[in-house]
């Protein structure tokens, strides 16, 4: 006798009435984030109709008004602006269009107008980062541009609560969207963000428990656009994954990810040139060494401007802030947590870091500050090897040195394996071809490398001489 | 500011002084008394939850503080120095040398690292002093076929490729303690003792990394038994390893080799028809017919054409 079969109930529609009916806002959230898994994944592979489904289901949470719905409800959309994007920008079947763009122009508005408020800005920045990201794909330049001014004209006064990752990403986009219109540049945009960040930075009023939720590098790098300097070094700031099995085994799934897609998919990936990554190489011992010219106070250096000064100015009161809660007695500093210790030490950085980007791009830099920042160091060194500290907060406390260190980012795993080698003269592809692959993937990689190097090197140079001693 | 390196330093010993301590786990398997490597664990802290988790929560940031510790001791010096030579630090590497059990296995990968990507330097009476060592962990009978030292000991040969393959070494007893490595870990393939994938893998790199360098083989020991095998022998028959990880690393590093043929001093077509005979026949084993493809693309890839 033939059984019933089970119905299969789609497990997308599930999710969608599952937020729908649920009342707790945290387990919306949760079931918010399952589908943000999803769509991360598996947005290409949907089908028109669930993509509408779940793009209108979305939209409508969006409007729901907690702000933790608010938030995922962006990040969903994220994950969907960057899957389309992606999908768009390739030159081979893009499939075809499920979404009206005009749904991207809305929720750009949307996310625009939720810049500023507290609890979601970060969440809207990231999603509206995103979409500038792919905006030839998804939005209308004029869109894009009359936002841009709305937000520009109120920053100073109004913004995003704090310099979030998300945020600051967001900024430096918008600099760089700005610095190619007429009309935005005229705004200067770069003097409002920087008043902005002086404002929402409040450095030496570090919160006890919890790291900023930002990294060395995002500050870094919007300080350097607000500044305009040319030398774009992406340093390298990694957040330690959590110790245990599920991590350890993502882990290996991923970097097995290429030899499964093969044997069961028949899949290869992307062609591109073999990374260098992991090879060993002379790359510490670059022949890009300061000259003498870049030293720091030299005279052929030109004098910081007026932005270069105000930040300056700004880190240097930040780190006297900051040497003075370090100074005092312990009583009247507080619980001192692994997370202040860190947040202080990255912030030391930071003002290293900056000012020897100043010095890259010929620009002075400024002494009070580099030894401010060495004082606080010096100051929180010691820090480190204390004995009240677990294992994990130590790990915490010294990874601050990574940007400082790393070249590269530390890899988790086994090296990744190699697909298929790069082709030669004698397999019968045209010269010209042959030369198109080998060059971009490869020299890109060694020269974010380099960049890293030199921007350490200089930092190490400008640094005062007792900065590290041959011990 | 002489305190960052000092820092460092202190930090770095207290975090391998914070290793094993077995008689304080009461689950602790029997330990032989002579063996420092008892099963790899981290001592507990008082006030802390309980054993297992707080292992492996210890062992991933103690790794954590070791590889920022090392990877900084090296770094900074060169990156402050004019000339950017790589790092000569005695003390750090009397720390590797003297470290015993888990203490060596929590510095070594650390240190190995640094010295293959030659930031660090090893001068030659350090590598003497590494070599014995590696040689005193590999006569005891359990440490010989413990799987972390042996991943070690092929990390060894590998992040001082740079160092045992100039002709001047290669001479001298440094040399020959080196070769005697090399010997142990032909012995160890050809007799299948080498279970772990992951060792298996670091070989594969290894060689693949190898050749290059020393296309002659001049450092390698000569074939002087039967079974023992060429380095490039030992590549091609990864084709045929059990784990399709170290086959699919094998199927490119084969593919360059086939490609070295002419510097190697190897007929192209010889080699060609080794590999081959590694790669399974099994028309049954879908996985490893896989593997042909694989190996056949690589080949029309880079243009070999051993007809």
């Amino acid at each position: 006798m033939p059984s019933k079969r089970v119905r299969l109930e789609n497990p997308v529609v599930a999710l969608l009435s599952a937020i729908r009916v649920q009342t707790n806002a945290n387990v919306r959230a949760y079931h918010l984030q399952s589908l943000l898994f999803f769509i991360d994944r598996h947005w290409n592979v949907m089908h028109d109709d669930s993509q509408r489904e779940v793009t209108s289901a979305i939209l409508q949470f969006l409007s729901y008004d907690d702000p933790l719905i608010q938030s995922w409800s962006f990040m969903c959309f994220a994950a969907i602006a960057h899957a389309v994007g992606v999908d768009r920008a390739t030159p081979i079947n893009p499939s075809t269009q499920a979404l009206d763009n005009s749904i991207w122009d809305s929720i750009w508005t949307h996310a625009m107008r939720r810049s500023n408020v507290p609890a979601v800005c970060r969440a809207a920045c990231h999603v509206a980062h995103t979409m500038l990201h792919h905006a030839k794909a998804l939005l209308s330049p004029q869109r894009v541009l009359t936002e841009i001014e709305t937000l520009a004209k109120d920053l100073d006064v109004q913004g995003p609560s704090f310099p979030y990752d998300s945020v600051c990403g967001f900024l430096v986009r918008c600099i760089r969207v700005a610095s190619q219109d007429v009309r935005l540049y005229r705004m200067q945009l770069e003097e409002k963000v920087l008043t902005w960040l002086m404002d929402s930075w409040r450095p030496s009023a570090i919160i006890r428990s919890k790291m900023p939720l930002h990294c060395v590098e995002d500050v870094l790098n919007l300080l350097e656009h607000i500044c305009g300097t040319n030398r774009k070094a992406q340093l390298v700031c990694q957040v330690a994954l959590p110790d245990c099995r599920i991590v350890e085994a993502l882990t290996e799934d991923h970097s097995t990810a290429i030899i499964r897609n093969f044997l069961l998919h028949a899949q290869l990936p992307p062609f591109r040139a073999p990374s260098a990554a992991g090879k060993p190489q002379l790359a510490i011992s670059s022949p890009v060494l300061p000259s003498q010219a870049n030293a720091p106070g030299s005279a052929d250096l030109a004098l910081p401007r007026g932005r270069e000064r105000r930040i300056s100015g700004f880190l240097l009161k930040s780190l006297e802030d900051l040497i003075q809660i370090w100074e005092t007695p312990k009583d009247i500093l507080g619980p001192m947590t692994a997370e202040r210790t860190r947040s202080s030490l990255d912030f030391a950085i930071i003002a290293l870091l900056f000012e020897s980007t100043l010095v890259l791009d010929n620009t002075r830099s400024n002494r009070r500050n580099i030894q401010a920042a060495c004082k606080l160091l010096r100051l929180l060194a010691p820090l480190t090897v204390d004995s009240r500290w677990t294992i994990t907060e130590k790990a915490l406390i010294v990874s601050a040195w990574d940007p400082l260190i790393l070249s590269e980012p530390r890899r988790n795993g086994t090296e990744p394996w190699e697909s298929l080698l790069l082709p030669e003269e004698e397999s019968g592809i045209r010269r010209e071809v042959l030369n198109k692959f080998a060059s971009n993937v490869n020299t890109s990689i060694q020269r974010e490398k380099a960049a890293r190097i030199e921007l350490q090197r200089v930092l190490f140079y400008s640094s005062d001489a007792s900065l590290i001693s041959s011990s | 500011m002489s305190e960052v390196m000092g820092t460092l330093r202190d930090l770095l010993r207290a975090a391998v002084g914070h290793v094993p301590d077995e008689q304080s786990d009461p689950d602790a398997m029997h330990v032989d008394d002579h063996d420092d490597f008892g099963p790899s664990r981290v001592s507990k802290d008082s006030g802390s939850p309980s054993g297992k988790e707080q292992v492996i929560a210890r062992s991933g940031a103690l790794r954590q503080i070791v590889d920022v510790c090392v990877t900084s001791l090296s770094v900074f010096p060169v990156l402050q120095s004019s000339s950017g030579e790589s790092t000569r630090d005695k003390q750090l590497t009397e720390l590797v040398v003297d470290a015993e059990g888990d203490a060596f296995l929590l510095l070594a990968p650390a240190y190995l690292n640094n010295v293959r990507h030659k930031i660090l330097n090893v001068n030659l009476s350090a590598f003497e002093s590494l070599l014995e060592k590696f040689e005193l962990l590999l006569r005891s009978y359990n440490l010989s076929r413990s799987t972390e030292i042996q991943i070690l000991t092929i990390q060894l040969l590998h992040s001082t490729m740079h160092i045992w393959i100039q002709e001047a070494i290669a001479q001298t007893e440094i040399g020959e303690n080196v070769q005697g490595l090399c010997e142990w870990l032909a012995s160890l393939l050809s007799t299948s003792k080498l279970p772990s994938w992951v060792a298996r893998d670091l070989v594969v790199r290894f060689l693949d990394d190898y050749f290059p360098l020393d296309p002659g083989q001049k450092a390698w020991p000569e074939d002087i038994e039967a079974d023992f095998r060429t380095p490039v022998i030992i590549l091609t028959t990864f084709g045929g390893d059990q784990d399709v990880r170290v086959r699919f690393r094998a199927a490119a590093a084969n593919a360059r080799l086939l490609h070295f043929a002419p510097k190697l001093g190897v007929q192209a077509n010889t080699l060609y028809h080794n590999i081959r005979q590694n790669l399974s026949k099994n028309l049954d084993e879908c996985v490893f017919l896989l593997h042909r493809i694989l190996y056949i693309l690589q080949f029309i890839v880079s243009g070999m054409n051993p007809c």
